[in-house]
C-alpha cells in the first residue's frame, strides 16, 4: 500500500489516473449493488461503449461529429483572427461595432441552436455554421482586446526597426499575445464541443449527442451510457492534446499554459 | 497597438459613445434596409421591423411573462444553492490549505465534466424539476466560484491576519470581518463568471430537458418554424445575458472599489 501511494505520488501521470480510477472503482462498487437500470455497471457500459461506437457507430456518428466539430473550430478560429487584427486597426469601426460584439458575447450560445436550425436545417452545415460562429466571436474578442492593450514600448521598437504592417502583425503582434489567444483557443475548444452536442440533441439524427439522448428516450440506458461516456473522454481527450501542443509554443516565451483570458 | 494621442478624437469618451451609439443605430438600419431590398430573405431573417415588433407583441403576453418568470427563478435558485454552498466551502478550504491538497485533485477529476455529459442521466433521475436545474448549475459552476473563492481567501494581507491574531478575533468573525471582505473582488468576479455561465446551463436545460422557461419557447417556435418568433425570443435571451453580465460587472467594480487590498477596509 505504502509503495502505491508513494509511486502515486512521484508519477505525474499516475496522479493524473489515480482519482478517477478511485471514482471509477467507487461507482462499479455502488452501482452492482444498488442494480438499478439507470445505472449499468461498469462492465456493460464499457461493452456498450464499444459496440455503439465501434465498426458502423464510428464512422455514422464520430467521424460526422468530429468533422463539424473541426470545420467549425478552424474555421472559427482564423476567421476569428482575420476579423480581430482588422477590428485592432480600425479604431472607429471597432468603437461602432463593439456594442453589437458585446450583446453577442453575453448572449449563451446554446441560445442560438433554435435559430440555426430553422435557418440552415438540420445537418452538418448547420451545426458547423453554429460553432464557426461561437469560436469566432470569442477569438475575435480575445484578438482586438489582446492588440488594442500591447504594450506601447513594443510598437515603439517595431517603429525604430521599421517593421510595419503584415509583417508587424504577424512577427510581432500576434505572438506577442499568443499566451491569452492559446488560453482563449482552449476554451473556444470546450465551447465547440458543448456546441456541437447541444445542436445534435436539439436536431439531428447522427452523431454522438443525437445517439445519447434517443437512446436515453428509448429506455436504451447503456447506450446512453456510452454516449454520456463519449462525450466526456471526447472533452477531456481534446483538452489534453490542445495543450499538448500548446506546451511547446509557450516555451518559447517561457510563459506558464495557464494563463487567464476574458469572459 | 493604436498610439492614442491626446489630442486623437477617439480618446474623449463622449466620441466614443456617439460611435458606439451611431454603430447599433447603423446596424438597425442596414438590417432593415437589407429585409427591404430584398437582400436578406424572409427565410433567412425577418426584418428589424418585424422582429421588433414580434418582441414587443410578446412582452405583454402572460405566458411570456410566466417563462420568464420561469428561467429567471430556476437560474436564481440554482445560482444562489450553488454560491451559497461554494463560497463558505471555499473560504474554509482558503484559510486551510492542507485541506485543499487533499481534495482539489477530487475536484480537479470531477470538475471537467461540463453539465451536459450529466443531462441525459440527470433527467431520468429527477426529471425536469428545479432539482433537476440545481443540480446541472451546480455541476456547471460549483467548482469556478470555488475555486475563485480558495483563490481570493488565499491572497489576504498577512497583516490582516495578524491583527486578527493580536486581537484574538474568534474564527467566525474571523471569516466574516476579515477573509470575506478582502476575498470579495476576486469572489466578485468568479461570480460575474458563474452567473453568465449559470444561465446558459438553464437556457440548455429548457432546450433540451423540457424544462419549463424561454428555452422551451425557442423549441416550439423552432418546431413551428416561426422565425420572427424565434428572432424575437433568440434576442430577448441576449438581452437577459447582457443585463445579467451588466449587473454583475457592476457588483464586481463594486467590490473592488470597497473592500479588497486596494480599496476600504484597510
Amino acid at each position: 500500500m505504502k509503495e502505491i501511494l508513494l509511486a502515486v505520488r512521484h508519477s505525474r501521470w499516475l496522479k493524473f489516473i489515480a482519482l478517477p480510477l478511485v471514482l471509477i472503482v467507487a461507482y462499479q462498487l455502488w452501482a452492482s449493488s444498488a442494480q438499478s437500470p439507470f445505472f449499468p455497471t461498469v462492465g456493460v457500459i464499457a461493452v456498450a461503449f464499444v459496440e455503439t461506437w465501434g465498426g458502423d457507430g464510428f464512422v455514422e456518428n464520430v467521424v460526422p461529429s468530429l468533422t463539424n466539430l473541426a470545420v467549425g473550430y478552424i474555421s472559427g478560429v482564423i476567421l476569428g483572427l482575420v476579423l480581430g487584427v482588422l477590428l485592432s486597426r480600425m479604431t472607429v469601426v471597432r468603437i461602432a461595432v463593439m456594442p453589437i460584439v458585446s450583446f453577442l458575447l453575453a448572449l449563451p450560445a446554446v441560445a442560438l441552436v433554435p435559430l440555426f436550425i430553422t435557418v440552415a436545417g438540420i445537418g452538418p452545415a448547420m451545426s458547423q455554421s453554429i460553432i464557426a460562429f461561437a469560436v469566432t466571436l470569442y477569438v475575435l474578442v480575445n484578438t482586438v482586446d489582446g492588440l488594442v492593450k500591447v504594450d506601447s514600448g513594443l510598437v515603439d521598437v517595431n517603429h525604430v526597426f521599421r517593421i510595419r504592417g503584415w509583417r508587424q502583425i504577424l512577427l510581432v503582434l500576434l505572438p506577442s499575445i499568443a499566451p491569452r489567444l492559446l488560453g482563449a483557443g482552449r476554451a473556444a475548444l470546450s465551447l465547440s464541443i458543448l456546441i456541437m452536442v447541444v445542436s445534435e440533441m436539439v436536431g439531428a439524427s447522427a452523431g454522438i449527442g443525437a445517439v445519447t439522448l434517443l437512446s436515453q428516450q428509448s429506455f436504451q440506458y447503456s447506450t446512453m451510457w456510452a454516449g454520456m461516456v463519449m462525450v466526456a473522454v471526447l472533452g477531456i481527450g481534446l483538452n489534453a492534446l490542445y495543450l499538448m501542443f500548446e506546451r511547446p509554443m509557450l516555451r518559447r516565451s517561457g510563459i506558464s499554459p495557464m494563463a487567464r483570458t476574458i469572459k | 497597438m493604436q498610439v492614442q494621442n491626446q489630442r486623437s478624437l477617439t480618446s474623449n469618451r463622449w466620441v466614443r459613445l456617439g460611435i458606439s451609439l451611431g454603430g447599433v443605430l447603423a446596424f438597425f438600419i442596414l438590417w432593415e434596409g437589407a429585409s427591404r431590398t430584398g437582400w436578406l430573405r424572409p427565410d433567412v431573417a425577418p426584418s428589424f421591423m418585424d422582429t421588433a415588433a414580434e418582441l414587443g407583441s410578446l412582452l405583454p403576453q402572460s405566458d411570456f411573462q410566466a417563462a420568464v418568470r420561469d428561467t429567471l427563478s430556476a437560474w436564481l435558485f440554482g445560482f444562489a444553492v450553488t454560491a451559497a454552498l461554494a463560497i463558505p466551502i471555499g473560504l474554509l478550504f482558503g484559510a486551510n490549505p492542507w485541506a485543499w491538497k487533499w481534495f482539489h485533485s477530487t475536484f480537479e477529476a470531477v470538475r471537467p465534466i461540463p453539465p451536459i455529459v450529466l443531462l441525459p442521466l440527470a433527467i431520468l433521475v429527477m426529471g425536469s424539476g428545479r432539482s433537476f436545474t440545481t443540480v446541472m448549475i451546480g455541476q456547471g459552476v460549483f467548482w469556478i466560484i470555488l475555486l475563485q473563492v480558495t483563490y481570493g481567501s488565499t491572497v489576504i494581507a498577512p497583516v490582516a491576519l495578524d491583527t486578527a491574531t493580536v486581537f484574538r478575533v474568534g474564527p467566525w468573525r474571523r471569516y466574516l470581518i476579515f477573509r470575506l471582505p478582502s476575498a470579495a473582488p476576486i469572489i466578485a468576479t468568479g461570480l460575474r463568471i458563474a452567473a453568465g455561465i449559470s444561465l446558459a446551463v438553464e437556457i440548455m436545460s429548457e432546450l433540451i430537458g423540457g424544462v419549463p422557461g424561454v428555452g422551451q419557447l425557442l423549441i416550439s417556435a423552432q418546431a413551428g418554424n416561426d422565425l420572427p418568433l424565434i428572432y424575437a425570443l433568440t434576442g430577448f435571451t441576449g438581452l437577459l445575458g447582457l443585463i445579467v453580465a451588466i449587473l454583475f460587472r457592476g457588483l464586481e467594480r463594486f467590490a473592488l472599489k470597497n473592500h479588497g487590498p486596494k480599496g476600504g477596509a484597510e
